[in-house]
């Protein structure tokens, strides 16, 4: 036992944490905002330097196959943990809206979250992915809901909840489908096993069904058509702080569980390899089947790419603007898996953390922007770029590396998207993918041009005189972090290990 | 040093970049100074390679380097100099040096200005000499967010307009160009070998592309890669009709900027064409050579017409601007259809048309640019730039006078300045394979010195009226940037050889169809002076 719980360190010591800042909640009667919020960060820390063994150790299984301990989810997860710190850090300048800031709640809320996405992508038991869905999603919503200042923060809230609960009941459904195919197992091993028999038997639609009820789930977490609606009333409801985690941290862990689970359920056409060698005649049902389930994927992602372009192109608020630009950029992301293979897995993965990395910094840089603007409405920013050179030159940086344009790490991004889609026979897809930067293209430089080229006329009343140094920092590390991951050097090599051994072991 | 002497060529302007960045938003001296420095050295550091360092007598790379750049894709920071990539970075250096000249002393914002100054440079210094397609495409798309705000925040009335259309036509452009470089980089890969972004690896297995039957469409991968490169291309060059951007581009960019689009971004269009789209796919070049005849007598007809009907003094130059680039085009179609009849046409007449076309972008450079400046110094004085409303220059600005009666002349194509030779080259060239669109092209020439000599008129002769009477001639800061174009302009006319040796061996290893043989940065003696 004693091993198991070794393990699961990072977990535990997230869990532990979490109960020490609800009693800090108590003892402090809400006094010491400041502090706690340094122990969050600090906290998060050592569960990143904690999941950093973890990229040491070999793969196991932990708790008789309920928890999967490998580099890929360590990897997701690594992801939600810093972007809950990211979020943690911006919540914690919110000078102006002490309500917003000053709530113990709000940073438990966050590190649960986060555990949450820990259990989410790093097990292989479709009962615990849903439990860790669920945490993940409460959370979500008291978080959406707890900073409520207005009518329509209230209905965002709303919408969110009735949203998701919609979504993971046809989830669950999906479950309780795919665990009768696999022969009353929740692992996704034996449900791959149970799908590929039915397939044998002609059984697909009776295997299309309960996976396309599963993916429902994943699709309100990726904010992709036709689960994309909550996300632009609930950016713009909440804070940027916790758009900016919905944006990057939820994402990230969703898009890691769907990984996971499509490799193991399309194993024979992800990797070219029998789940059994008893199956051999399996393949060709098996990978047909995979080939139809790829271009609903396909269907999909498209809708989304062209959706979240073109009604982003409306867009005035800056967070409502982020939150249709990012439905675009996850259905890149589903574009890429939809090609069922390694290399589409490994391209999806890589572009998700550079995607990550760039929207993190552009929450950031929204959010320095905002608090001395005093709006988060284009119209309201007109020439701002010359007096907050840093914050506005930042945004440049991250909305050239969303569209694309190199020396940033979007471009090595889109190329990886790019070469994969071309090699897995998607030209189509390819195409529309390069069509569409031109169209993000229009969005992003509305607001660099709002910034630099348009002339103020009216003052600035600044709502923040103070300086921000720490914010500045973050800035600066994440441009360069942008600018560098050009190389993908860092994540690439591990990243493809680790996609690969998504089903070995 | 020496085998990293491009590499810390390229890198000069990034570091100049920084270093403006970091000086204090007043110091406007300082960060003129660390511009103007920075592209002179460029510039003395070319001439030093051109008069020891660079061997002309031979057609391959020189100052060779490779380092693995990005293993996860066989991406390479790899860099080459060749004769016509050093002629065309002189022009480059020269050009961006008189631009720093012309700017205003007191322009605002200075500081972002002339840093976008710099980065600009090292993405154009990037294009020419890298010979890996990937870098290739981030030094090509490493211009597009400098010149955007250039022409964005220190253009005209309309520059927002201005700037968003060129980005967007821009981006258009390289799109098309990074679907290419994907197809091109995937096809080169086969079992059990790595794909490569090598420009001249890949131009060894481009025979093999046009067997391939049965792509899309019916055409063979060959042709698809052609059409994708060369419209990428055309965006930039601009070949009619995707030339709508640059007239809005260069009436609503400030004068130096102007000088900078017209005198080197363009010719990186035409250099891509050169450099990948024809090495790449010399057969499909070929056989879709008719197109890019036509096209190119479209450009110099049809550019010279709407020139003719313009009273605006900048719109009429950039018109002509689109008119001179279809020199090149023609050019380009003279080598290539030659190519599949070689029989007929001795080899001297493809060297001629391509000779010519290369020469063109040299001189095209000038003469632009000085046209420009020119521009620029009247509407300087008088605020706007309605021919119709100026007149008589000639006697108010004497020197203003002599160096535009070059600038126009030049322009219009007369003997003994730079304009003239390139154009007859390439009309030699072409004629024997497109006897019909040189013809054409005639009436082109025709309408050329028609809206030039009234241009001349308007603007130099005539009576003066009132409001043009008190204007100042030109001062030390004009002049200066004004003469050396002046001096180029007379030495390229009488002794087109200047330029022409330095690429001649270039531009053979280009017409042979073959990757040139690559010299090692090792094997050539630097002098003590360069390095």
């Amino acid at each position: 036992m004693n091993e198991q719980l070794q393990l699961i360190l990072p977990e535990l010591v997230l869990a532990g944490g979490l109960c020490l800042l609800l009693l800090a909640d108590l003892i402090f009667q809400r006094r010491r905002v400041w502090e706690t919020g340094v122990f969050a960060l600090g906290l998060l820390g050592v569960v990143a330097y904690l999941l950093l063994q973890r990229f040491q150790a070999a793969p196991a299984d932990a708790f008789g196959g309920l928890l999967r301990i490998d580099h890929f989810g360590a990897v997701f997860q690594f992801a939600i943990t810093a972007a809950a710190a990211v979020a943690l850090f911006i919540n914690l300048h919110q000078f102006r809206f002490p309500q917003d800031r000053g709530r113990i709640e709000t940073q438990f809320l966050f590190l649960c979250a986060t555990l949450g996405g820990f259990v989410l992508v790093g097990t292989q038991h479709l009962l615990m992915l849903y439990l860790g869905l669920e945490m993940l999603g409460l959370c979500s919503y008291a978080l959406a809901d707890v900073h409520k200042r207005d009518r329509a923060g209230a209905e965002a809230g709303m919408k969110y909840v009735v949203y998701g609960a919609l979504a993971s009941g046809i989830m669950l459904y999906g479950i309780s489908l795919l665990f009768g195919l696999g022969g009353a197992s929740f692992q996704m091993q034996d449900i791959a096993l149970g799908v590929n028999r039915a397939l044998l038997d002609g059984q697909a639609v009776q295997v299309l069904l309960p996976l396309l009820l599963l993916l429902a789930g994943f699709l309100f977490k990726l904010a992709l058509v036709p689960f994309h609606w909550w996300a632009p009333d609930v950016y713009q409801g909440t804070t940027t702080a916790i758009a900016g985690f919905f944006a990057v941290g939820s994402k990230l862990v969703a898009l890691g569980a769907l990984l996971r689970t499509l490799a193991l359920i399309f194993a024979t056409s992800v990797h070219g390899i029998e789940p059994d060698s008893a199956l051999v005649s399996v393949t060709t049902a098996a990978s047909e089947f995979g080939a139809n389930f790829g271009f609903v994927l396909a269907v999909l992602a498209a809708v989304s790419m062209i959706w979240g372009n073109l009604a982003s192109l409306g867009q005035t608020h800056l967070r409502r603007l982020l939150a249709y630009s990012s439905i675009a950029h996850a259905g890149y992301l589903l574009a890429s898996i939809s090609l069922l293979s390694a290399d589409g897995f490994h391209a999806a993965s890589t572009y998700a953390i550079v995607y990550g990395v760039a929207s993190l910094g552009a929450f950031a840089a929204v959010f320095a922007i905002a608090l001395r603007a005093g709006s988060e409405d284009l119209r309201d920013w007109s020439g701002l770029g010359w007096q907050y050179p840093l914050a506005a030159g930042s945004l440049v940086v991250f909305f050239a590396s969303l569209i694309g344009l190199p020396p940033t790490a979007g471009f090595a991004g889109k190329w990886r998207l790019l070469a994969a889609l071309w090699a897995g026979d998607r030209p189509g897809l390819a195409l529309l993918l390069a069509l569409l930067s031109v169209v993000s293209l229009f969005y992003y430089f509305r607001v660099i041009r709002e910034l630099y080229l348009e002339r103020r006329e009216v003052a600035l009343s600044p709502r923040v005189d103070r300086k921000l140094p720490w914010l500045a920092g973050f800035l600066v590390l994440a441009c360069v972090a942008t600018l560098a991951l050009i190389n993908l050097g860092w994540i690439d090599a591990p990243l493809r290990l680790a996609t690969g051994d998504l089903t070995h072991g | 040093m020496g085998d990293h002497l491009l590499s810390a060529f390229v890198a000069l302007p990034f570091v100049a970049a920084l270093i403006v960045a970091l000086l204090p938003q007043s110091s406007r001296t300082a960060q003129r100074f660390v511009a103007g420095t920075t592209m002179a050295a460029a510039l003395a550091f070319l001439l030093g390679l051109v008069f020891g360092g660079f061997d002309s007598t031979r057609g391959g790379l020189q100052f060779v380097e490779s380092t693995a750049w990005i293993p996860a894709f066989q991406v390479n920071w790899a860099l080459g100099l060749d004769g016509l990539a050093l002629v065309l970075l002189l022009l480059s250096a020269l050009i961006h040096f008189l631009a720093v000249i012309a700017t205003a002393k007191n322009i605002s914002g200075s500081k972002g200005y002339y840093a976008l100054l710099l980065l600009l440079f090292g993405g154009v210094n990037g294009v020419f000499l890298a010979t890996d397609l990937f870098l290739f495409y981030v030094f090509w798309e490493l211009m597009l967010i400098p010149m955007y705000f250039l022409i964005g925040i220190w253009g005209g009335e309309q520059r927002k307009r201005a700037a968003g259309k060129f980005i967007l036509f821009t981006l258009f452009g390289s799109l098309l160009l990074l679907i290419g470089v994907v197809a091109v980089y995937l096809r080169s890969g086969a079992e059990g070998i790595a794909p490569t972004f090598d420009i001249y690896a890949l131009q060894s297995q481009a025979a093999s592309w046009v067997a391939d039957q049965g792509g899309m469409f019916g055409m063979d991968f060959s042709s698809w890669i052609f059409l994708l490169f060369f419209i990428a291309f055309a965006v930039k060059v601009p070949v009619v009709p995707f030339h709508t951007w640059l007239p809005d581009a260069h009436v609503q960019a400030p004068t130096p900027i102007s000088v900078i689009l017209a005198g080197v971004l363009l010719k990186l269009g035409a250099y891509g064409m050169l450099r990948i789209a024809f090495p790449l796919a010399p057969d499909a070049f070929a056989e879709f050579a008719w197109l890019v005849a036509t096209l190119g007598v479209i450009n110099i007809v049809y550019g010279a017409w709407v020139a003719l009907a313009q009273t605006d003094f900048k719109r009429l130059v950039a018109y002509s601007s689109i008119s001179h680039m279809g020199f090149f085009l023609l050019g380009m179609a003279g080598v290539a259809v030659a190519a599949d009849g070689a029989a007929h046409f001795e080899a001297g007449t493809r060297f001629n048309a391509l000779a010519g076309a290369s020469l063109q972008l040299i001189t095209h450079g000038i003469s632009a640019s000085l046209m420009f400046l020119l521009v620029g110094a009247v509407y300087d004085r008088a605020q706007h730039r309605d021919l119709g409303r100026m007149g008589g220059l000639g006697r108010v600005m004497p020197r203003y006078f002599a160096i535009a009666t070059v600038g126009f002349f030049s322009s219009l194509g007369l003997p003994l300045l730079a304009g003239f030779v390139p154009e007859a080259l390439t009309l030699f060239g072409a004629w024997p394979a497109w006897p019909l669109h040189v013809a054409v092209t005639a009436l082109g020439l025709m309408l050329t010195a028609v809206y030039l000599l009234q241009a001349y008129r308007s603007v130099l002769l005539g009576p003066t009226p009132a409001a043009c009477a008190a204007f100042p001639d030109l001062n030390r800061r004009e002049l200066a940037s004004m003469l050396p174009l002046v001096v180029a302009s007379v030495a390229l006319g009488v002794a087109p050889f200047l330029v022409l040796d330095l690429m001649a061996e270039t531009l053979r290893t280009i017409l042979s169809g073959l990757p040139p043989d690559i010299l090692s940065a090792t094997a050539i003696e630097i002098p003590e002076g360069v390095r």
